[in-house]
């Protein structure tokens, strides 16, 4: 395969990954778009063999990280009501109120752990490769996801009310 | 002798839930669940919160936009053109069967050029029983003339003898949504005929190409913008294919002079 096939291949799993962090689908192919340019211009600095997936992870990841969130330094308020956004299918209205307490939870957790949660869940990354893309030890993915997941499972369980953070 | 199997971790359960353990490990750490109904209650836990979340964020399948697909940056528009359409071709050899089938890098409740296609493709049959406006000599530029006046905008019939399909004719069809399309025809060497369907819409598309097969007619479909061009007959894909690419050059030489981009 060669790169830029092997650049498309990953495009829809950036794609996700970026509307989950964004939760702005124009604001996530904006930053897809930037990934794969930053990733064209430097493509001689990609070693080939494996890991190609990881490295774009983490040059999104840097873009989001350094430019993006920078500049949203204000509050990023949650529609109340975002119901209506919700994915069609979960006709049950169980199981929305269960997906829109999902939503909130995810917007309570620490920015790293909600990195770690979304990148396991969304994109098939190995672990290693969720270390690589963030730029962490693997044994930090680990603690991260672990304490991430015991904060939605206490979310979702409307105990000890999750601290009033502002979503970023 | 292999060493006895490592006792079961917290990231052996992290790593079972996202099912990213080997086979033999997930095997091992499976069957310890069966033995500690607290972890594996833990762990269908996490396994639901990883399915919530890809709910939350399933995405329906749509293509991607021009502007994520960096294979398309580096190559012509033509090229861009020609890939996706062996891409397509290729998609519907593999499927095969019988009767409407669309096949492309889209999915079938992306409607619209489905809907375009069903519409040309009736067109076409219908051509058995009406006779399109006879070109005859100095025909194309009476048939551009009466097309445009019938369309109320300019139009440009494609020169297609460069692969040695000769235009007969051309007429209007009224479409279900009473929209005009121009549908020129034209025939091969082997008096096979032919025809393009050319329908202005009220949006750009993006590029894209797209293959449909109804009975033994096969069908191109692609947009130019605002503009909807439909290209069939009795050939196989690969043939169709070269004859799309010919009337695409045809069609994107006439673009420097942007009659067939005005909208109506």
């Amino acid at each position: 395969m060669d790169f830029l096939t092997e650049l498309e291949s990953c495009v829809p799993s950036l794609r996700r990954y970026a509307r989950a962090l964004l939760r702005d689908r124009d604001g996530a192919d904006d930053l897809v778009q930037d990934c794969l340019e930053r990733a064209l211009s430097r493509r001689h600095l990609w070693r080939g063999g494996q890991g190609l997936r990881p490295w774009l992870f983490r040059i999104l990841h840097n873009i989001y990280a350094n430019e993006i969130r920078r500049r949203r330094a204000g509050p990023v308020f949650q529609p109340i009501d975002s119901a209506g956004d919700l994915p069609a299918g979960s006709d049950s209205h169980d199981a929305r109120i269960e997906l829109r307490e999902m939503e909130s939870a995810l917007n309570l957790l620490p920015e790293e752990q909600r990195y770690i949660v979304l990148l396991v869940a969304l994109t098939g990354l190995s672990y290693q490769e969720c270390a690589d893309a963030l730029g962490v030890p693997v044994g930090t993915v680990m603690s991260r996801l672990s304490r991430g997941r015991e904060h939605l499972r206490r979310f979702l369980a409307g105990e000890a009310g999750p601290p009033l953070r502002r979503v970023k | 002798m292999s060493a006895p199997p490592e006792p079961v971790g917290e990231a052996d359960l992290h790593a079972h839930a996202d099912d990213r353990l080997p086979p033999e490990r997930a095997a091992f750490v499976a069957e310890w669940l069966t033995h500690h109904p607290e972890a594996r209650q833990q762990v269908a836990l996490w396994r639901c919160q990883n399915e919530l979340i890809r709910q939350l964020h399933a995405e329906p399948p749509e293509p991607l936009p021009a502007r994520l697909r960096p294979g398309m940056w580096a190559l012509g528009r033509r090229q861009a053109l020609g890939r996706l359409a062996v891409a397509a071709a290729v998609g519907l050899l593999a499927g095969g069967g019988a009767g409407w089938i669309g096949r492309g890098l889209v999915p079938p409740h992306d409607a619209e050029p489905y809907d375009l296609a069903r519409e040309a493709a009736r067109a076409h049959r219908d051509l058995a029983e009406t006779l399109p406006l006879e070109a005859g000599p100095d025909g194309a530029t009476r048939l551009l003339a009466w097309l445009a006046q019938e369309l109320g905008h300019p139009v440009r019939v494609p020169d297609l003898s460069g692969v040695s399909l000769r235009l007969l004719g051309g007429r209007t069809v009224m479409n279900d949504r009473n929209r005009k399309a121009a549908q020129l025809v034209y025939e091969d060497p082997a008096g096979a005929r032919f025809t393009l369907y050319l329908l202005w819409a009220d949006w750009s598309a993006p590029p894209e190409f797209r293959f449909f097969r109804s009975g033994d007619v096969n069908l191109f479909y692609w947009p130019e913008d605002a503009l909807r061009c439909m290209l069939m007959g009795p050939a196989d894909p690969d043939h169709l294919l070269d004859l799309a690419l010919a009337t695409y050059d045809e069609m994107e030489k006439d673009r420097h002079t942007a009659v067939n981009h005005a909208t109506p």
